[in-house]
C-alpha cells in the first residue's frame, strides 16, 4: 500500500462537518514522512477525589513524526495508559493541548484507532466482521469492505478463521484481529495500549514480528504504550521514558538500527541498560 | 453395585414411607360418615328474574297468554296464575345470556329452558361465532354491576339473576322479562346444608337454631303482610344494610328496590307446619338426575351406592331436626353455645338468618352464631366440607352437585 | 445391557438420560398415588383418575360448557400471546432506553419499584373491569412478562464492555450507531434471558386472568371444575396448563439457543 493510493470517488457522507471515516491518514497527507504530527503540549492530568488531589500527569509535552512508531514506557501505574487515553479522545485531560496537524483533538474519532489490551472484540461478530466493523461505521460499501478485509485477512494470517467466532481464537489470534480492525482504518494515529500484555511471551515475540513485517510494507504512525522495555527497543524509532506519578518525561531515546533488530545487539543492550536502571530507581515497591 | 447407588435408594425408600406416614397421621383415619353432609331445611323458594339488555326490549320472548298455544309450540304452564309463558325459542336461538354461576339454580333454570326449546347450551368463550341452533351462556356474573361491565364486552342478550339485582336493574332502568316465579312457580332456591358429624353431637343446639330460625322467617312473612308494623321497617332496615347495591343508586331508589326483592322472594323453611321436608326430596331428586345428565354431576345415584335418586334423596335430606324444632317446645338453651355458619353475604334470599342476627333472636336463645360470609354457594360447601362450617346457607344446586361428585353422601346416622 | 458406561459415547449418554427421566417420572407417578391413595382426600384424585378426565378431556372436550378443549386451549393461547407480545414491545425499547439514559433510569426507578412488587394476580380485576374482554386478561399477561423482561433488559445494558463502546468510538462511530451496532448486540443475551423469566410468570397470570374475565379458557375451566367440585377434571386442566408452558419456555429456550449461537455470545 502506498501513498498513491486513491481516495473514494465520490463523497460518500452526509454532514459536511464530519470527519472522513476511514483513510484519516490522508487528511494529512501534505505533512512529509518524519515531519511531526501529533503534538501534545503541556499535558495535565489531575484527579480529584473526596479525600485528596491526585496530580496523575504532569505538563508532559512531546512530539510524533509521522511514520514513525514511538514507545511509551514508565514505572507501573505511572500514568502511561492515562497518557495514551488522553491522546485518543476517550478521558479528558485536566489542561493542555493535543493536535494532529492544526487540528485539535478532543473527543474520540477515527483519525485515532486504538488496540486495547483485551482486545475489545465484538463476540457477536466474525473475525471478518470485527475488522470490517470501522469501515461498516464509515459507509464503505459492501464489496470493497470484503475486498480489503480479505487483504487484511491474509496479511495477518487469519483467512481460515475468517468466519469463525472470537471465542473459538487463542489470545493472540484475537490480537491479530484487534490490530487488523485498527489498521484497516488508516487512521492518521494508531494507539496501542499494552497490545500485548496479555499474551505469553512466546506469542508476544511472534506478534512483535508480525507487526515489523506490517510496518515494513506500509508505513504508519503509532504511539506505543508497554512496560516490557525489550519490546520497546524491538519495535521503537524513539522511547519515551517516564518518570514515576506525577509522570514527566525523563527522556526520550532514539533506537539505533532499522527494523527487524537483532534483539541481542550490543547498541540495544546498552540502552537497555540505561532504561532499566531508570526505571529500577523509579520503582517505589523495594524502597 | 455401588454402596452410593444402594445408600440413594435407601434414603429415597424412607423419605417415601416417611411422607407416607405423615399423610396418614394428619388424616387420622378416613371417618368418612362424619364428612358427609346433609340438607336439613328450606330457606326460600322463587326469587330471580330474567333482565333484558335496553336493545333486546323490542324482541318477543316470551309471550304471556291465558289460552294454551297451538301443537308443538314451546311453553310453561303457571298453575298458580293460570297462565300460559310461551316462548319463541328462534328468537333465543344464538344469543348469550350471563348466570350467576354454572353450579346456581339460575344457571340450571336456564338450562331448563334451553332444553325446553331444543336450544344447545353451550358456553360463549371469545372468539366464538354463534349459531341460532344454541343458547350461549357466559356464567360467573354474580351482579348487576358486573352484568353491565360484561355487556361492554360481549353483545349479551339477558342475564338471569337473583334477587336483589333484578330490583337493582329495574331501578337502572331495564326490563323484567319474567321473573322465576312465573316460569318456574315454587321453586327450589336456597337450603340449609349441615356436616353430618356437627348434627351428631349437637343436635341439640341445632333444633335450638332451627326453632328461632323459623320463628324469624314466620316474622318476616308477617311483616311483610303488614308494611305498617315495626318489624317491616325493621326488616327493611336490616336488608338495606346487609345487601350491596350499585353506588348509583339514591337512598330511595335503594329501598324501593329492597322492597321490590323482598316481595319476589317467598321465605319458607319446610314443607309442612310439622317440619316434613318430602317436596324439598322430590326438588332434590330432580334436579340430581337432571345435574348428572347435563354432566355437571359424573356420578349417578347408583355410582354412589344408592338405589334410585329417590332413595339418594331420603338419604340426603334430613328432615327430623326441623320436625323436632318444630313440634318441639322452644327452649333455650342452658348454656352459651356457638355455631359456625356459613351463607352467601349480600342475598336477600337468606335475610332471614340475618334479621334473627341483627335482632337478637339468637342471643335470646343463648346461641352465638360466627358467620363466615362467602362469595357464592360452592365456596359455602367448600367450609362446610372441610369443617370449618357447622352448618350453611346455599342454593341446592352446588349443594347437590358438589356433594354427589364428592361423595359426600352418606346413609343416614341411625 | 449392562455393559460398561462410556462417558464420551453419546449413544451411551442418551440412554442414560432417557433411563433416568423414565425412572424419575414413574416413581414421581408412583409417589403421586402413594399419597392420594392414603390421604384418601376427594380433593385430590388419584393419577388414574386424572388420566382419564385427562383423554375423555382431549378426545371429548367439556361436555358441560359445549366446547372442545381445543377451543379453551386457543383463548387461553391467544390471550397469552397477546400480553407476550404486549410485554416484548413496551419493554425492549423502554428497557434500552433506562439503561442507556441514567437520569432517565434514575427518574423512573421509584416508580418501578412501586409497581413491580404488586403481584399479577392483584391487576387481574381492575384490568379485566377496565378493558374488557379483549385487552384486560391479556394486560394481566401483559404485566406478569413486562416487568422481569425490563430489569434483564436495563441490566444488560449497564453491563456491557466499556472496552466495546471505546473501541467503536476509536473507530468512528457515532452515538446512534453505538447504540444499534454495539448496545443492541450486546444486549441480545440479556433480552432472551428476560422473555424466559417472563414466559414462566405469564402463564402464572393466565389463571387469575380468566378468573375474573369469565369468557373462556383453560384457566377459567380449572376454576369452574373446582368450584363444581370435578376435581379429577381440575387437575387435568392444571396437566394441560403445564404442559403450555413447557411447550412456551421450551420454543423460548431454543430460540435463545439459536440466536445465541449465531451472535456468538453462548461461549
Amino acid at each position: 500500500m502506498s501513498k498513491e493510493e486513491q481516495v473514494i470517488e465520490g463523497e460518500k457522507y452526509d454532514s459536511d462537518d464530519r470527519v472522513r471515516a476511514d483513510h484519516t491518514d490522508l487528511l494529512y497527507a501534505d505533512i512529509p514522512e518524519g515531519e511531526p504530527l501529533l503534538k501534545i503540549e503541556n499535558l495535565n492530568v489531575t484527579y480529584r477525589t473526596d479525600e485528596k488531589v491526585t496530580v496523575a500527569v504532569n505538563n508532559i509535552s512531546f512530539e510524533v513524526n509521522k511514520g514513525e512508531l514511538v514507545s511509551i514506557v514508565g514505572p507501573s501505574g505511572c500514568g502511561k495508559s492515562t497518557v495514551l487515553r488522553c491522546i485518543s479522545g476517550l478521558l479528558q485531560p485536566t489542561s493542555g493541548t493535543i493536535m494532529i496537524g492544526d487540528k485539535v483533538c478532543t473527543v474520540p474519532g477515527s483519525d485515532r484507532g486504538m488496540v486495547f489490551q483485551d482486545f475489545a472484540l465484538f463476540p457477536w461478530r466474525t473475525v471478518r466482521k470485527n475488522i470490517e466493523f470501522g469501515l461498516e461505521i464509515a459507509g464503505v460499501p459492501k464489496e470493497e469492505r470484503r475486498e480489503r478485509s480479505e487483504r487484511y485477512l491474509k496479511a495477518m494470517g487469519l483467512l481460515e478463521f475468517a468466519d469463525s467466532r472470537i471465542h473459538e481464537l487463542s489470545g493472540g489470534m484475537k490480537q491479530r484481529v484487534g490490530i487488523a480492525r485498527a489498521m484497516i482504518m488508516h487512521p492518521a494515529v494508531i494507539l496501542m495500549d499494552e497490545p500485548f500484555g496479555a499474551l505469553d511471551a512466546q506469542t508476544r515475540n511472534i506478534l512483535q514480528e508480525s507487526l515489523v513485517k506490517v510496518l515494513n510494507k506500509s508505513s504508519r504512525t503509532i504511539i506505543f504504550v508497554t512496560h516490557s522495555v525489550d519490546e520497546a527497543l524491538f519495535l521503537s524509532d524513539r522511547i519515551i521514558v517516564l518518570s514515576k506519578r506525577p509522570a514527566t518525561i525523563h527522556k526520550i531515546f532514539t533506537v539505533p538500527g532499522d527494523r527487524p533488530r537483532d534483539r541481542a545487539c550490543p547498541e540495544l543492550t546498552a540502552l537497555r541498560g540505561e532504561i532499566l536502571a531508570y526505571l529500577q530507581s523509579q520503582n517505589t515497591m523495594f524502597d | 453395585m455401588d454402596k452410593k447407588v444402594i445408600a440413594i435408594i435407601i434414603v429415597v425408600i424412607i423419605a417415601i414411607a416417611a411422607v407416607a406416614a405423615a399423610v396418614v397421621l394428619m388424616n387420622n383415619g378416613g371417618q368418612k360418615d362424619d364428612n358427609n353432609l346433609s340438607i336439613v331445611g328450606r330457606v326460600n323458594s322463587e326469587g330471580s328474574g330474567i333482565i333484558l339488555a335496553q336493545d333486546q326490549i323490542a324482541t318477543n320472548y316470551i309471550t304471556v297468554q291465558d289460552t294454551a298455544p297451538g301443537f308443538g309450540a314451546k311453553y310453561i304452564y303457571n298453575s298458580e296464575e293460570g297462565k300460559y309463558y310461551v316462548f319463541h325459542s328462534e328468537n333465543w336461538g344464538g344469543k348469550i345470556f350471563a348466570t350467576p354461576g354454572m353450579a346456581t339454580i339460575q344457571h340450571v333454570q336456564l338450562m331448563t329452558l334451553a332444553d325446553m326449546m331444543g336450544l344447545k347450551f353451550v358456553s360463549y368463550t371469545e372468539g366464538t361465532s354463534t349459531s341460532s341452533d344454541t343458547l350461549y351462556y357466559i356464567a360467573g356474573v354474580p351482579s348487576f354491576a358486573e352484568f353491565q361491565n360484561k355487556q361492554k364486552s360481549a353483545p349479551l342478550a339477558g342475564f338471569i339473576i337473583w334477587e336483589a339485582q333484578v330490583s337493582v336493574g329495574m331501578q337502572a332502568g331495564y326490563e323484567t322479562l319474567a321473573l322465576t316465579n312465573n316460569l318456574f312457580d315454587g321453586h327450589t332456591c336456597c337450603i340449609i346444608g349441615a356436616s353430618n358429624k356437627y348434627l351428631k353431637n349437637e343436635a341439640n343446639t341445632f333444633e335450638v337454631f332451627l326453632s328461632v330460625y323459623s320463628q324469624a322467617v314466620d316474622k318476616i312473612n308477617a311483616a311483610l303482610k303488614s308494611p305498617s308494623s315495626a318489624d317491616y321497617a325493621k326488616l327493611v332496615e336490616i336488608a338495606k344494610n346487609r345487601v350491596s347495591m350499585p353506588d348509583w343508586m339514591t337512598d330511595s331508589q335503594k329501598e324501593v328496590a329492597i322492597i321490590s326483592a323482598l316481595y319476589n322472594v317467598t321465605y319458607i323453611y319446610a314443607d309442612s307446619s310439622t317440619g316434613s321436608l318430602s317436596d324439598l326430596e322430590d326438588d332434590i331428586a330432580d334436579l340430581a338426575e337432571s345435574l348428572y345428565d347435563a354432566k355437571q354431576i359424573d356420578k349417578s345415584a347408583k355410582d354412589l351406592g344408592f338405589s334410585s335418586y329417590e332413595a339418594m334423596a331420603k338419604a340426603f335430606v334430613d328432615e327430623r331436626y326441623m320436625k323436632a324444632a318444630l313440634t318441639g317446645s322452644f327452649q333455650s338453651l342452658t348454656s352459651k353455645k356457638t355455631i359456625n355458619v356459613a351463607a352467601i353475604s349480600g342475598d336477600i334470599h337468606q335475610i332471614a338468618l340475618w334479621f334473627a342476627m341483627d335482632t337478637g333472636m339468637f342471643e335470646k336463645a343463648n346461641l352465638t352464631i360466627n358467620v363466615y360470609p362467602q362469595g357464592n354457594g360452592p365456596a359455602v360447601w367448600g367450609l362446610l366440607s372441610n369443617g370449618e362450617a357447622d352448618i350453611g346457607f346455599l342454593g341446592a344446586p352446588p349443594m347437590t352437585i358438589k356433594s354427589m361428585n364428592a361423595e359426600a353422601i352418606g346413609v343416614p346416622n341411625a | 445391557m449392562f455393559m460398561k458406561y462410556d462417558e464420551n459415547n453419546r449413544q451411551h449418554r442418551m440412554i442414560r438420560s432417557a433411563i433416568i427421566t423414565i425412572l424419575s417420572l414413574a416413581t414421581f407417578l408412583v409417589l403421586w398415588w402413594v399419597v392420594t391413595a392414603l390421604m384418601n382426600d376427594r380433593n385430590f384424585p388419584t393419577p388414574d383418575k386424572v388420566f382419564v378426565a385427562l383423554w375423555n378431556l382431549l378426545l371429548y372436550g367439556d361436555p358441560i360448557g359445549g366446547h372442545s378443549v381445543w377451543d379453551y386451549i386457543a383463548v387461553s393461547l391467544t390471550t397469552f400471546i397477546k400480553g407476550f407480545g404486549l410485554a416484548l414491545i413496551f419493554a425492549l425499547p423502554l428497557g434500552l432506553l433506562l439503561g442507556y439514559v441514567k437520569i432517565l433510569r434514575e427518574f423512573t426507578a421509584p416508580w418501578i419499584e412501586i409497581v413491580r412488587p404488586i403481584a399479577p394476580i392483584a391487576w387481574a380485576p381492575i384490568f379485566v373491569l377496565s378493558f374488557g374482554s379483549q385487552l384486560g386478561p391479556a394486560l394481566v399477561v401483559f404485566i406478569g412478562i413486562f416487568f422481569p423482561l425490563l430489569t434483564n433488559i436495563i441490566f444488560g445494558v449497564q453491563r456491557i464492555d466499556k472496552n466495546w463502546l471505546d473501541a467503536s468510538k476509536t473507530l468512528g462511530a457515532t452515538q446512534g450507531q453505538l447504540f444499534t451496532k454495539v448496545v443492541l448486540p450486546a444486549t441480545v443475551p440479556y433480552i432472551l434471558n428476560g422473555i424466559k423469566v417472563g414466559l414462566g410468570v405469564g402463564w402464572m397470570c393466565i389463571v387469575a386472568a380468566e378468573i375474573y374475565n369469565k369468557f373462556g379458557g383453560i384457566g377459567q375451566y380449572l376454576v369452574d371444575m373446582v368450584n363444581g367440585g370435578l376435581m379429577s377434571n381440575a387437575f387435568a386442566a392444571i396437566i394441560i396448563i403445564a404442559v403450555l408452558g413447557l411447550m412456551t419456555t421450551g420454543v423460548a429456550e431454543y430460540v435463545s439457543k439459536v440466536v445465541s449461537r449465531r451472535m456468538g455470545m453462548d461461549a
